[in-house]
């Protein structure tokens, strides 16, 4: 039986990013799913975790969800090294980063991808996305208060409507190993069935999807939108 | 100089334009304003204000709270500016002030209730210059608008930071609003629900997960719904206000309850037996009393009025009671606690959702992350025989409806909102509830109204 963790729910639960966790352990068919809340110590720390999820929170709940796994730093650069899949979703991928920069403030982060991030409150962004990864479309949204910058090193979906993680390259996240973070926001995972696939596929299950036909249905009909050719991506910024 | 006499030669111009709009029927229009705003970018630093300015916002119940502020101040002889419709956003405020001076610039209202927007009061709130600031509540809401709680406290903070004449008038069982002003000099007023023993359910996401000073899990002494109620940090003791009007004993289906305050209880009578407009009640008693309007004046006031007719209908058809209800699409919070109020309602009934918002000018843009954190397993209930949805979304709502546990017989997605009728039940319910969105309140308003003709054909049929 696989097993994910999903870090600080309480924190990083902001746009429906909590049942990502969710409807992938649903398609994984026997899945154990370990909620690591407050200051307990992470289970990824003792080993046999197969997936990590980490999802999008406020400002202030990322500056506490940092003071909780600076201790586990060594703990977490060996998973991800190691290749287990994790996935961190809005501006939780930050943390993986170097440092958030927020005005004078300088936040360190894991130090586990060599990327930082700078917030910007008032030039908040969003947009509707389309983007590509291992042949297959993308599709989501995105409301950024803060950008990553060096993230082209460990390019993850190649952006085709929208912006990228710094808020105007054709870059949108990181990829590295089996570490997947992205600034796409809220149920990514449910906007996103083929990408649940490659996730099922790296741990070598059943590909099959929980609600497969209601899913890809929902995929198709977006996607025909997002691809219409006199499609807008811009919505409303600051 | 030349400047003063351009804003009273743009106070003139959007006059005559507001003049001519009244006249061709098309009051409720904020162009007089946005064409003030266009020739003269400060008009509502100039345009002077009533005596009495009261400022309404927060996440939900602006719209609510602002009305009866209004038609109580009304009732009490007061001539009111407000704009009922729920213009918030400058274009609004600028034709409410426009409406609220005659052509020298001196105030022709005794009061002006103005809904302002949450996001940009720290814009709006300098230049109204309001005596009482009500902040109804902060939680979850579009991300597109208000990307977070904390977010729009900042921003609310901010505006309230350059009004500290303003009175904060407070709902003490919000555990993000009620910490406002904490730093500021503004004199705060405290409101709120005392322990009805009310069984909250439990929500798929929290408005208030951990402590904002230490980042521990508070833990909650009651809640009435959702992280509205009373809490205490484990850890660094952080606790919710104290209010100064409290209703501590609430009859929701008499619809009364006994508001304490300084040692006296008043028993007043509340406009609907939800627990959310029960806490609109509570801010306007905090507000009129801070006033010195006497209670048992305020009470008689409170008993004339109503919610809004864009918030709440109900009509009733050959044994059926048909609602239109506001929900907010894109609003966690408006949504999940209207969800609640309709599982626990014990009837049998039907539900309609209208609530694609259509974001923007495209009707196809339509974000879902609130899909995923609103609480659509409350819909999941043996008393609920069937959820019709319709509008462009109605994929994700199938997919969101089937992970709520709702089974698949009990649901119909529907692409065209024209389609709905011929998919509603009225055998074997009691009732019909069309759950819209702000903007959609016509269309819940047209269905209920289809669906009326259908049962009372129906009707006729049989007894023929």
């Amino acid at each position: 039986m696989k097993t994910i963790e999903v870090l600080y729910p309480e924190l990083g639960h902001l746009y429906g990013d909590y049942y990502n966790a969710a409807y992938l352990s649903a398609s994984m068919g026997e899945a154990q799913v370990i909620q690591t809340s407050e200051w307990a110590a992470p289970a990824f720390t003792q080993g046999n975790v197969d997936v990590i999820y980490i999802g999008a929170m406020s400002e202030q709940n990322q500056e506490f969800a940092l003071q909780r796994l600076l201790p586990h730093r060594e703990a977490m650069r060996a998973a991800v090294e190691g290749g287990t899949v994790v996935l961190a979703t809005g501006n939780a991928l930050e943390l993986f980063g170097s440092f958030i920069q927020d005005g004078e403030r300088e936040l360190p982060c894991l130090e586990i991808l060599d990327f930082h991030a700078v917030r910007d409150m008032d030039g908040r962004k969003n947009c509707l996305f389309l983007g590509e990864f291992a042949g297959e479309k993308i599709v989501g949204h995105k409301g950024q208060a803060s950008f990553g910058y060096g993230l082209e090193k460990y390019p993850f979906i190649q952006v085709q409507g929208g912006f990228g993680s710094d808020a105007t390259g054709k870059n949108e996240g990181v990829h590295y190993k089996n570490f997947f973070g992205t600034y796409l926001m809220g149920p990514f995972l449910l906007l996103n069935p083929y990408f649940v696939k490659h996730i099922l596929k790296i741990l070598e299950l059943d590909t099959t999807l929980a609600y497969e036909k209601e899913i890809l249905e929902a995929y198709r009909f977006r996607l025909e939108e997002l691809t219409r050719p006199d499609r807008s991506f811009a919505l409303g910024s600051e | 100089m030349f400047s003063t006499i351009w804003f009273y030669l743009t106070l003139w111009v959007s006059k005559c334009f507001l003049y001519f709009y009244k006249k061709t029927g098309r009051e409720k229009d904020d162009r007089p304003g946005l064409l003030a705003m266009y020739l003269c970018p400060d008009f509502l630093e100039r345009v002077r204000k009533p005596k009495l300015v009261v400022a309404v916002t927060g996440t939900n119940g602006k719209t609510t709270i602002s009305n009866l502020v209004s038609d109580v101040l009304a009732l009490d002889g007061k001539t009111v500016a407000y704009n009922n419709w729920g213009a918030n956003c400058k274009a609004g405020n600028a034709r409410l002030f426009l409406d609220a001076v005659d052509i020298f610039n001196r105030p022709t209202k005794d009061a002006a209730v103005v809904e302002a927007d949450e996001r940009l009061c720290y814009n709006t709130l300098p230049w109204m210059q309001p005596d009482y600031i009500i902040v109804t509540n902060i939680c979850r809401d579009s991300v597109l608008r208000n990307a977070h709680q904390q977010y729009i406290f900042d921003r609310i903070e901010k505006g309230i930071a350059v009004v500290p004449k303003a009175k904060l008038i407070l709902n003490a069982d919000d555990p993000v609003s009620s910490f406002l002003g904490e730093r500021l000099p503004n004199q705060r007023i405290y409101y709120g629900i005392g322990d009805q023993g009310t069984q909250a359910f439990p929500t798929l996401v929290s408005d208030f997960p951990v402590c904002p000073r230490c980042g521990s899990k508070p833990r909650f002494r009651f809640r009435h719904y959702r992280d509205i109620g009373q809490f205490v940090c484990p850890c660094c003791g952080l606790t919710s206000k104290e209010s100064q009007y409290l209703a501590t004993d609430i009859d929701l289906a008499g619809q009364t309850a006994t508001v304490q305050e300084s040692g006296t209880q008043t028993r007043y009578p509340l406009i609907s037996d939800t627990i959310f407009n029960a806490y609109n009640i509570m801010a306007l008693i905090a507000l009129l009393r801070s006033l010195g309007m006497e209670q048992e004046r305020l009470a008689a006031h409170i008993a004339k009025i109503h919610i809004p007719e864009n918030r709440l209908t109900l009509e009733e058809a050959g044994g059926i009671q048909l609602y239109t209800f506001s929900a907010k699409g894109q609003n966690v919070s408006a949504a999940s606690t209207v969800f609640e109020y309709i599982a626990k309602e014990p009837s049998r009934k039907e539900l309609i959702l209208l609530l694609d918002e259509h974001y923007g000018d495209d009707p196809e843009i339509e974000l879902i992350t609130w899909l995923y954190e609103s609480d659509f397993e409350y819909l999941k209930q043996d008393n609920i025989e069937k959820i019709i949805v319709a509008g462009h979304r109605y994929l994700d709502y199938h997919l969101r409806l089937l992970l709520a546990g709702i089974p698949e017989e009990k649901i119909v997605c529907l692409f065209d909102e024209n389609d709905i009728l011929e998919h509603v039940q009225t055998r074997g319910v009691s009732a019909i509830y069309v759950l819209h969105d702000v903007y959609t309140f016509s269309k819940s308003r047209r269905i209920r109204d289809q669906i009326k003709e259908r049962i009372l054909r129906e009707q006729q049929e049989v007894e023929a």
